[in-house]
């Protein structure tokens, strides 16, 4: 059966006067791992907006992580961002203190207490981006992959519900931006449901898998033929 | 976590806002911009809109032009978050840190924190010395020295705040920004609210023309008297408040302001000039409280 994490429905989603995506009808069940592809301006950075409430859904109907993005008020905005992993392709980190340091700094900021608690978290999100041996460097002792590895840990802290990946290859030479799809797609192996927005068309050859696309002011998905 | 809120009028917030967004970016933590356009020409609004493009960053517009006191107050009620950091658009980050230096004093469980506001060492053009002199002579206060007399330099141009604490001030209330940063440190003092100093300045750059400067400092006096007839500054660090009421106790107050009529002219001109002594700036200020208290018979309960 599925599990929508993800639905919008007849969704309008306009930025300012001017309306930036029509008719949108999109499901994203837990588990998936969903790209969105589109050309610059073609409205993804306002798709994105919309699911981390940055924008207001105008018309039609939206849920997401178990909020009503219709109607979606400005209290509910943190409790919903808490759901959600946000991974973005200015990815990095704070650089006068160690990988660790950058996680527990995460962890405190949004409450953890308990320093056992928090350094067996640290260590598990590390594991899972098999990193588990780096926590003592310094991001600049680290490659760009490596600290984007590091900043997908860092989204995974407080469990996510969903991931939110907005191009996170997009600074990152070919052959680290597979080290880092490899990352992700492990992850999503293990039952976390990702949505990337992403311009890198290799990637979706290389690792095929459900895809929206943004076009012409509409989002539709997009069906992969097997070269 | 945090609603990083900037208020800005005719001045170009890109760069501000991108080394912000960046900052705030590499933290991790939760956060939102709101830029609050306080009516600015179309041609500054249409280049600061390009903003709207960076996540969790919005730049809205005023339909009239409030006064910064007032677009802070609207700022802090758009924010999501339960933590507002106010910084004026004039402003130039001063490190990487600014914003983690912040969210860690945030842990310290004060309700209030202040930065600091520094000025570039190299003298800006002669037009605007005289507001560089004072910032760099009154202002620029390291943090131990501020948290000895905590609500003395209470700069909201560079602030941490809880924003129900903002909220309860009512400082929108308050016409100027010179007047609220008056008002702002007794309202703290009075609240017993707790106030943190932290070492996190900001470059001040928007620096005004001294004639502005000197006008905005006569406007500034004004408020200052004015608020203490209301009784609304009960609890105060003061320096210039403490000295007009030592003047007048002592009736020297009657000299000031008789010696303010006859050299008014000759210290506006020095105040004017390319090398004004900051000295004088504080000699214009209580003689022309004294002055304007006499004249416009202010007090009458006093």
């Amino acid at each position: 059966m599925s599990n929508p994490i993800l639905q919008l429905k007849d969704a309008s989603i306009s930025q300012g006067d001017s309306l930036v995506l029509t008719n949108v009808n999109v499901e994203i069940n837990k588990g998936e791992f969903v790209y969105l592809i589109g050309k610059t301006g073609s409205g993804k950075s306002s798709f994105m907006k919309i699911l981390y409430g940055d924008l207001v859904l105008t018309e039609g109907e939206g849920h997401i992580v178990g909020f009503n993005l219709k109607g979606l008020k400005d209290k509910d905005i943190p409790f919903l961002r808490r759901k959600l992993g946000i991974v973005f392709q200015d990815f990095k980190l704070l650089s006068d203190r160690t990988v660790n340091d950058n996680l527990l700094f995460v962890l405190k900021a949004t409450g953890w207490k308990d320093k056992n608690e928090m350094n067996t978290r640290v260590e598990e999100v590390l594991n899972k981006v098999g990193m588990k041996t780096k926590g003592f460097k310094y991001p600049h002792e680290l490659s760009g992959g490596e600290q984007q590895r590091i900043a997908i840990a860092r989204a995974l802290l407080n469990n996510p519900e969903l991931i939110l990946a907005d191009e996170p290859t997009g600074n990152l030479d070919p052959q680290t931006s597979i080290e880092v799809m490899e990352v992700l797609q492990e992850i999503n192996k293990n039952g976390n449901t990702i949505l990337m927005a992403t311009h890198d068309y290799a990637l979706l050859l290389k690792y095929p898998s459900k895809t929206l696309k943004c076009d012409e002011n509409e989002v539709f998905e997009v069906v992969q033929r097997k070269v | 976590m945090l609603s990083i809120l900037i208020p800005t009028y005719n001045y170009d917030i890109r760069s501000l806002v991108h080394e912000v967004h960046r900052q705030a970016t590499n933290t991790g933590i939760d956060f939102e911009i709101i830029a609050l356009d306080d009516k600015s020409s179309s041609n500054i609004i249409s280049s600061n809109s390009s903003i709207n493009n960076l996540n969790f960053t919005n730049y809205e517009l005023s339909k009239k032009n409030n006064g910064i006191a007032i677009a802070r107050q609207l700022l802090v009620n758009k924010a999501k978050y339960n933590w507002v950091l106010l910084i004026d658009a004039d402003m130039k980050l001063k490190d990487n840190f600014y914003i983690s230096k912040y969210i860690s004093a945030i842990k310290q469980n004060n309700d209030v924190v202040f930065g600091g506001i520094i000025y570039e060492n190299k003298p800006p053009n002669s037009n605007s010395i005289l507001r560089w002199k004072y910032g760099i002579t009154y202002e620029s206060i390291c943090a131990k020295q501020r948290n000895k007399t905590p609500y003395k330099i209470t700069s909201a141009a560079n602030m941490l705040i809880k924003k129900a604490v903002y909220t309860n001030f009512n400082l929108d209330s308050i016409g100027n920004s010179y007047g609220m940063d008056i008002y702002f440190g007794p309202q703290l003092k009075l609240n017993k609210t707790s106030v943190l100093h932290i070492d996190n300045q900001v470059y001040h750059l928007g620096l005004e023309s001294s004639k502005t400067y000197l006008k905005k400092t006569r406007l500034a006096v004004e408020t200052l008297l004015k608020l203490k007839y209301q009784n609304k500054i009960k609890l105060h660090e003061n320096d210039l408040l403490k000295t007009f009421i030592l003047s007048k106790k002592m009736k020297f107050n009657y000299v000031l302001s008789s010696f303010f009529k006859v050299v008014e002219n000759i210290i506006t001109k020095k105040l004017l000039g390319k090398n004004p002594p900051i000295k004088l700036l504080q000699f214009y200020k209580i003689s022309y409280m004294c002055y304007f208290d006499l004249e416009k018979k202010f007090n009458q309960t006093d």
